[in-house]
């Protein structure tokens, strides 16, 4: 399997595609760094903190900022160019 | 299920379901209950067969009590349990069969409602420690006297409660000597059957209670006149009862008291809130009528389905059906429509509210329907969805017209209160001075009352009016004028003040609170960004609660299909027993009835095999990091190691979205859902660190059955111990145990007949056994085939 299509395995049956959309750029961004359930672990950390609101230690909140610059930006304009 | 709400709205509409409970309350001199001979009559309504305990009710109340002072130690709680359980073996007197039943692993379903609990029970406690320290800090700087900080040891969390922790564990040994205990001293023990089913046993408590009644129920030589009754708190047991069809089933549980005093957190006395607690100084004069929380007792009463059935067979009458009418098919009807306005597995509908009559709504809807649907919603547990999507059409109609009500009325509550508050004055305190009337009469007034009647003349009447009206006029100003000169003569105090002044005056500085606590526009609450009263109310609800955007339709039947494969498990899960361990809802939110359109097509599909998580891979799942303490070490590090693969499960912090209601409880606590292949996959690094107690504890476990001596199956049960085949399962005699089947073995852990019992629970009411007559052996259920449908009616 490629990058393209382990990502999209990725993907689960209840995800909006809004969310799906934010988490896959995040694992795109970072594929080649870490392992698969590394991965799947930072992508969902990411989701629990731009769309639930959840906090976690500061080490940790610093590194999913870092990883997660310009990315919920991103979905941000294009969200607000959209259906809105 | 709201359970205070459900019970509250059961009971008021269908009162004669509930009778008082009578009980033997004599106490010997030195306070202790006298004890009760349970072989006599019974002193209620009836004599019952089989008593069914949902352990989990009461195991909360006695390990951590909130009307009272907590007990000292594990022993204590022990204790506690022991005679909160003889308490009510001594109301129903079982003849035949004692079932206690506590919660093992739960259905993922249920998990997330247990982890939600959790994280939250963690979240407040965290809090109120913090307010707690706050408020000693702020006394201290006052220069008041503290009691002595509680140990941090001394600190009960009631996360341990949950199976797979080495508390679960300790109480499952002392349930088994308690058992022990009582077949060998209490002769109304002699004659019956006890099972137990710990925490080790898979599945919810009640659920495991009606797992076995379903199984005894679908076997030959089952009793159908077996009067049952199942001690619990929870709303869904009425299901549960009603679910069986068994013609005598009843419930028994604890009289709900609101407004329970509680203890003030800092100092342990009661008649004040922490916030205005005064530390050693606080007023302890509570009045004539005070009873010590230890000393007072909750009743219990009787909830009695054979009632409920009854009323339920005058509401759910249609007459001129064009099918078949048959009140048991209505009866499951009826739970599973209550199913849709609450249940612990699915959020409910928004248009739902039990408080605004849901229920009653939602069943007028059913009869008008029912004539169109041309058949009943459900059948042996399983509903029709194409008929469900009528119904849910028919909600779907009247949705917005909910909305705008649950607003208007909103909004009139609004106004009464602040119009109340105005009535009542502005100034806070309490007694005198507060909800007095606006205007007194002076006396001899026209407005005044009199005794008897009076004669005046004309011009007499027409002077005392005109007076009258001057007085009123001037009326705030007098108030006014004479509070002043009140406030003054306090004011300029000449000489001593009388000891009864001092006292008064040292009082009134203890009543004012530290901070201010009315800040008029405190209960606006937060804005409503969804306002479900106007139109587009469902794009904003969609965007706001779920991030999708207002085309995606498809998203909000996806939700929908979601939702009904919830309400097709749930009902599924009452009459046929846990189709699938691993199905849970995978949204925060519930959708909207009009969202239900398309459910008509789908098809729930739960064939696939599915088994319970193990205990600690259970506990991995509902823990927050805060009560890790609970698991074995290498364990507790997945939770709050930054590079554990499994650390997104254990925020911190979470957000709770109050999503219309008033207080956090009734919230909507946002946490993750548990990525349960990858859980499983991250804990498999540290199976190999168990030691041998921890992987006993982390093991699925039997049920147990336990009789004494006189029990006539005493014999029978003492073969399995006895020649070559001890390591199988052999089936029991069902003319021996009054129609009970099953299979039973040797359990390698019990203690024999004739031997001594040592007590685990270091507590005086709790001496070894020196000679133990019961004997245990390992239960299970009566088999059937894999697809075998339990027929409900």
């Amino acid at each position: 399997m490629g990058k393209a299509e382990e990502i999209e395995a990725e993907k689960k049956l209840w995800e909006s595609d809004e969310a799906w959309e934010l988490r896959k750029t995040f694992m795109e961004a970072h594929y080649d760094d870490y392992s698969k359930i590394q991965l799947q672990c930072l992508s969902q950390l990411f989701i629990n903190v731009t769309i639930l609101g959840c906090e976690y230690s500061e080490s940790l909140m610093e590194k999913i900022h870092e990883m997660g610059r310009g990315i919920s930006a991103k979905m941000d304009r294009k969200k607000a160019g959209g259906s809105y | 299920m709201g359970v205070p709400a459900f019970f509250r709205w059961l009971t008021k509409k269908y009162p004669a379901t509930v009778v008082n409970a009578n009980e033997e309350r004599n106490r010997l001199e030195n306070g202790k209950r006298a004890p009760v001979d349970c072989t006599q009559p019974n002193p209620n309504f009836q004599e019952f067969d089989n008593l069914y305990l949902d352990m989990n009710g009461i195991i909360h109340p006695c390990t951590h009590p909130e009307d009272r002072p907590a007990p000292k130690n594990e022993d204590e709680m022990f204790a506690l349990i022991f005679e909160y359980i003889d308490r009510i073996f001594q109301i129903v007197r079982p003849r035949r069969l004692l079932y206690m039943a506590i919660d093992g692993v739960a259905p993922r379903a249920k998990m997330n409602q247990q982890r939600s609990r959790r994280f939250r029970a963690s979240k407040e406690a965290a809090e109120k420690e913090a307010s707690i320290e706050e408020q000693r800090r702020r006394l201290a700087a006052e220069g008041i006297a503290l009691p002595p900080k509680k140990e941090k040891e001394e600190h009960f969390d009631s996360n341990c409660i949950t199976p797979g922790t080495p508390f679960m564990a300790r109480l499952a040994d002392a349930l088994r000597y308690y058992i022990h205990d009582r077949v060998t001293n209490d002769a109304a023990w002699a004659n019956i059957e006890i099972i137990l089913s710990d925490a080790n046993v898979p599945g919810e408590g009640e659920h495991k209670i009606m797992d076995y009644i379903r199984k005894q129920r679908g076997n030959p030589s089952h009793d159908p006149n077996t009067v049952h009754c199942l001690c619990g708190a929870d709303a869904d047991l009425i299901m549960l009862g009603l679910a069986t069809h068994e013609a005598n089933f009843n419930i028994i549980r604890e009289e709900f008291v609101p407004n329970q005093p509680r203890a003030c957190e800092l100092c342990g006395q009661y008649g004040h809130e922490l916030k205005e607690c005064r530390g050693m100084e606080n007023d302890a004069d509570l009045g004539e009528d005070y009873c010590k929380p230890e000393m007072r007792e909750k009743n219990f009463i009787f909830l009695r389905i054979p009632v409920l059935r009854e009323y339920l067979e005058k509401e759910l009458a249609m007459p001129n059906l064009p099918f078949n009418y048959s009140i048991e098919r209505a009866i499951d009807d009826w739970v599973f429509l209550c199913f849709f306005v609450g249940n612990d597995f699915l959020p409910h509908l928004p248009s739902l509210e039990i408080r605004e009559g849901a229920i009653d709504r939602l069943i007028k809807l059913y009869k008008d329907m029912v004539y169109q649907m041309k058949g009943y919603l459900t059948k042996d547990g399983i509903p029709d969805l194409e008929r469900v999507e009528m119904i849910m059409k028919g909600l779907g109609k009247v949705e917005d017209e909910i909305f705008k009500r649950r607003q208007q009325d909103e909004e009139r509550f609004k106004a009464n209160q602040k119009a109340k508050k105005q009535r009542m004055g502005n100034g806070r305190g309490r007694g005198r001075g507060r909800g007095g009337p606006a205007f007194v009469p002076h006396q001899g007034s026209l407005l005044a009352p009199m005794s008897t009647p009076q004669h005046f003349s004309g011009e007499q009447t027409r002077q005392m009016a005109s007076e009258a009206r001057v007085f009123a006029m001037n009326y705030n100003d007098q108030a006014n004028e004479e509070a002043a000169r009140n406030l003054k003569n306090l004011l300029n105090v000449k000489g001593e003040q009388s000891p009864a002044e001092i006292e008064s005056s040292r009082k009134r500085k203890a009543e004012q609170p530290l901070i201010n606590p009315h800040n008029e526009d405190e209960d606006e609450g937060p804005p409503d960004e969804i306002r479900l009263f106007e139109s587009g109310f469902k794009d904003r609800y969609y965007r706001a609660k779920f991030d999708v955007s207002s085309d995606d339709l498809d998203f909000r039947y996806r939700v929908a299909w979601a939702y009904v494969e919830g309400l097709c498990w749930v009902l599924r899960y009452y009459y046929q027993g846990c189709a699938s361990w691993d199905w849970y809802f995978p949204y925060h939110y519930a959708p909207f009835a009009s969202d239900f359109e398309t459910v008509g097509q789908f098809v729930p599909d739960f064939s696939r095999k599915t088994f319970p998580f193990n205990p600690l891979e259970q506990l991995m799942s509902v823990f927050p990091a805060a009560s890790k303490q609970h698991l074995p070490t290498e364990w507790q590090k997945l939770m709050i190691e930054d590079d554990s693969p499994i650390i997104d499960l254990y925020p911190a912090d979470f957000r709770i979205d109050l999503n219309g209601k008033k207080f956090a409880w009734q919230g909507v606590a946002l946490l993750p859902f548990v990525d349960e292949v990858r859980l499983l996959e991250t804990v498999k690094s540290v199976y190999p660190t168990l030691t041998e107690e921890e992987k006993y504890r982390n093991q699925r476990g039997p049920n147990r059955i336990f009789i004494g001596s006189k029990h006539p199956s005493f014999e029978y049960f003492k073969q399995v111990y006895e020649g070559e085949n001890t390591q199988q399962m052999i089936d029991m005699d069902p003319k021996l145990l009054n129609g009970v089947s099953g299979k039973i073995g040797a359990d390698k852990t019990a203690i024999m007949p004739g031997k001594p019992f040592q007590s685990p629970v270091n507590h005086v009411e709790c001496q070894d056994i020196p000679m133990n007559s019961g004997i245990c052996v390992l239960y299970e259920d009566p088999e059937y085939p894999e697809d075998y449908i339990f027929p409900a009616v």
